[in-house]
């Protein structure tokens, strides 16, 4: 179970960086924007759609496909892992959003 | 579903999820035998409130958030749409994807002396309390918004 977890942290940590891109750049290109509103009616239930399918395949990917011995990262570097994922999230969302 | 109905619902399931974090944050502070049930169980109620919080919160942005929008939009505060809600909508997702994943860490918690993912656990609660605390600061401000352009 430890590689779930390791796995389930990293993939975090790249949707976390990912769902701001995803951000800037349907705000940035209106035909993605319009192309995201068309497929489910909404962009913002597509932009969720697109994240939490990504996540669960992203960490289903690195579990299958990441080697053991790279799986035994310590408890403090998987929390920091967590932190800076989110952080940069967040800063990356808010400070587009300010100066858009 | 009534609009209001669903707003409170939204808050309150959000609060839950987030009030279960930091109770978690704190008994992992001080993990021993007799708290191990209670965050096991606690993590499955932050998972299911923030996840209830956001089909909520999400059900009300899509159907019925527009007409609020063009309110704030034309009032004096319209930036409580364009920065505050644009981020609070996106930065909730995070929020889900901490939600599931703080129940898949604690899903390991066995016993106290060999839980080998406890300051990952710290970490997840604290951005849960953290993200949490900034969505309901945002919806308060969203709402102000709306006020603001009646």
């Amino acid at each position: 179970m430890n590689k779930i977890v390791t796995s389930a942290t990293w993939s975090f940590f790249v949707l976390c960086i990912f769902n701001a891109v995803l951000v800037i750049a349907k705000e940035s290109y209106s035909p993605l924007k319009a192309l995201m509103a068309a497929l489910t009616g909404h962009h913002w239930v597509t932009h969720g759609v697109i994240i939490i399918v990504l996540y669960l395949l992203l960490t289903m990917a690195l579990f299958k496909f990441c080697r053991v011995e790279n799986t035994d990262i310590n408890d403090a570097r998987l929390g920091n892992r967590v932190i800076q994922g989110g952080l940069i999230g967040v800063f990356l969302i808010t400070g587009f959003y300010l100066l858009h | 579903m009534d609009a209001p109905i669903l707003m409170v619902s939204h808050v309150a399931f959000g609060l839950i999820g987030i009030l279960g974090a930091l109770v978690i944050l704190v008994d992992l502070q001080n993990i021993n035998p007799n708290n191990i049930r209670r965050i096991k169980l606690l993590s499955w109620v932050v998972t299911a409130g923030i996840i209830l919080s956001f089909i909520l919160g999400g059900y009300w942005y899509v159907i019925y958030y527009a007409a609020d929008k063009e309110i704030i939009k034309a009032g004096a505060w319209p930036w409580a749409h364009n920065i505050v809600m644009e981020v609070k909508e996106h930065i909730f997702f995070m929020l889900l994807l901490l939600s599931g994943f703080l129940s898949l860490i604690l899903v390991q918690l066995k016993t106290a002396d060999d839980f080998k993912y406890l300051r990952l656990a710290k970490s997840v609660c604290a951005l849960i309390v953290l993200l949490g605390l900034m969505m309901e600061a945002g919806g308060a401000v969203v709402a102000l918004g709306v006020r603001m352009g009646l």
